[in-house]
């Protein structure tokens, strides 16, 4: 059961290899971003040694990690979308595994290689222009940053199902976009909102795709990884079942529009 | 001999959203969508027994994809009976998955970046095959398929006929009993379509696979398959083996004749197809008059130098039933 899906995962992550090249050219963008945002901190921090805990160091680094998550992960969603729509999904179903976890474990392996590109550009850059950190632990790192995708994953999972009914779905996409934008934490850590807002964004389902990883990344604490660790296994496992309920009825809508 | 497909009165209705013109119409649709059912396929019944190879042909939205989508458990019919292997392939999918495999033209199973190979190991385990019983299918396969050569390149730096012939090896991993396989020689060039025709014989005769072949190609029905089910507008309208669609149902022949004089021939049944000097082609409809009667026809007439006798091409039978010629 396992070995079908570590292996798609594996195929996946190979296949993905040969984008490598064209990754390390498209980073030109990611570089952009962090260069804009490291000027950006050094003003809002001016002469202060830390906000809300967090050094300028820790910031930048911050923005490199949620980027890696940000930019790492492939649109599943989009491909589901074309399957559905084309009726080519058809043609995948008669297999002996599940549809949803093939394309999970797809994407998380096809996810790899762009993370692993955009993590040690991100890393070069933070230590050049921010210096280097003051802990980090690289594979709880590597967890909570794989974990990141996953929650990620799980949502463009669940968009995808969305296209049986709708023609188009890259809408929710965009809002789910805004939301780890916004409420995730993506650019700004969530310890510099107003109380109130933080004390909303810091468990939603958004948080674990952005502020979780890069703060265990940036501040970590076996605390928070722990945290950060059981929130996303939780979201990953709550998303993922929504999905596969969603599917179930789904898959009766294909035989109505004909495969 | 035992069924490995049964059919019985199997239907498959579609509601299809209508569409109407203009802005308001678009915004009434929003608000109150009006659906039509479509009838995909009527009413149908057939079996296919064990080892058989058979073409299901029929234009372009006649039902044939959505009836192997039904007969592989993919869709659900509106109503009807599904047997495949003694299996009811809605309730029993999954476990009816280890049992077929399917080939289809559109659809690529092969990782593009990936050598076959990598694929084939991924279909292995995906059908819970070992790492050994993968290992030596992909060996044996790979003889069958002539695959050795190029087995280690990537998939996207193969030729199309290399790609499909590694297309059905890997629909061919687990060993499935029934092998369907849709428009397999869609876009390959006459060598090797032939090639892959000869490949699905041996196959066929080697593991006693049935095949359940869609094709437009009439060189494909009429090489590979021993029977013929014939749809269009969602219903059956002819069955038969391949013989008696070109032997007894259509019931012409096609007469190419050299003479030593310029030939004009006046015979009830008999139509002038091409005639040029001193050659001409002729169509018989043998219900109206015997190949012999024309013969001596045309020998009271002129000297016959050469002769040939034949059948209707099967691109004008599958045509002519297309166009409701059998319906």
């Amino acid at each position: 059961m396992i070995r079908k899906y570590s292996t798609i995962f594996s195929f996946s992550l190979k296949n993905q290899m040969v984008y490598v090249p064209a990754f390390m050219f498209r980073n030109v963008f990611f570089i952009l971003v962090l260069f804009v945002f490291s000027n950006l901190w050094r003003v809002v921090y001016g002469a202060r040694d830390t906000i809300a805990g967090l050094t300028l160091t820790q910031a930048l680094w911050y923005l490199a990690f949620t980027e890696t998550v940000e930019l790492g992960k492939v649109r599943i969603f989009d491909e589901i979308q074309t399957e559905v729509k084309e009726g080519t999904l058809a043609y995948t179903l008669n297999r002996p595994y599940s549809y949803l976890l093939f394309m999970y474990a797809k994407g998380l392996g096809s996810s790899v290689p762009q993370m692993l590109s955009l993590a040690l550009i991100g890393s070069l850059f933070s230590f050049v222009f921010a210096g280097p950190l003051p802990y980090f632990n690289p594979a709880a790192a590597a967890v909570v940053l794989m974990g990141g995708v996953g929650c990620t994953l799980a949502w463009m999972l669940l968009i995808g199902v969305l296209s049986f009914w709708f023609e188009e779905v890259t809408p929710f996409y965009w809002l789910l976009q805004k939301l780890i934008f916004i409420i995730g934490g993506m650019f700004i850590p969530i310890d510099f909102f107003p109380p109130w807002l933080e004390s909303l964004a810091r468990y939603s389902p958004f948080a674990f795709s952005a502020y979780w990883p890069a703060i265990v990344s940036v501040d970590y604490s076996s605390m928070r990884f722990l945290t950060a660790a059981a929130g996303q296994g939780f979201y990953i496992l709550l998303l993922l079942s929504i999905s596969a309920l969603l599917y179930r009825r789904g898959i009766r809508q294909l035989s109505v529009q004909g495969g | 001999m035992a069924h490995a497909i049964e059919v019985n009165g199997l239907t498959k209705e579609f509601s299809s959203k209508v569409k109407s013109q203009g802005f308001t119409a678009s915004v009434k649709g929003l608000l109150a969508p009006r659906y039509r059912t479509i009838r995909a396929v009527q009413d149908i019944s057939f079996c296919v027994e064990e080892g058989d190879i058979l073409a299901f042909i029929g234009p372009n939205g006649a039902g044939k994809s959505t009836t192997i989508k039904l007969i592989t458990g993919i869709l659900f019919p509106t109503s009807g009976s599904i047997s495949v292997l003694g299996m009811n392939p809605h309730t029993q999918r999954k476990h009816l998955s280890y049992h077929i495999g399917t080939v289809f033209g559109q659809k690529s199973q092969l990782w593009y970046h990936l050598p076959p190979i990598d694929s084939l190991t991924l279909l292995g385990s995906i059908y819970d095959l070992s790492k050994k019983q993968t290992k030596n299918r992909i060996e044996f396969l790979a003889g069958i398929f002539e695959l050795e050569t190029f087995l280690d390149q990537p998939v996207r730096k193969l030729s199309l006929g290399q790609r499909i012939r590694c297309e059905i090896a890997g629909s061919l991993i687990h060993s499935p009993k029934i092998l369907f396989l849709d428009e397999p020689s869609i876009g390959l060039d006459v060598v090797v379509k032939q090639r892959i025709r000869d490949l699905i014989l041996k196959i066929n005769k080697e593991e006693k696979t049935t095949i359940f072949l869609t094709s437009h190609d009439a060189g494909d029905i009429e090489k590979i398959c021993k029977r013929a089910l014939v749809i269009n507008h969602g219903a059956l309208v002819w069955e038969g083996t391949i013989k008696d669609m070109k032997y007894s149902l259509l019931n012409r022949r096609i007469i190419d004749v050299k003479t030593d004089q310029r030939l004009c021939i006046d015979i009830p049944g008999v139509k002038t197809v091409k005639s040029k000097e001193y050659a001409a082609k002729l169509e018989v409809e043998l219900s109206a008059v015997s190949v012999e009667e024309v013969i001596q026809e045309i020998m009271k007439r002129v000297g016959i130098k050469d002769i040939t006798i034949s059948n209707v091409p099967m691109e004008e039978i599958i045509s002519m039933i297309y166009q409701g010629g059998f319906a």
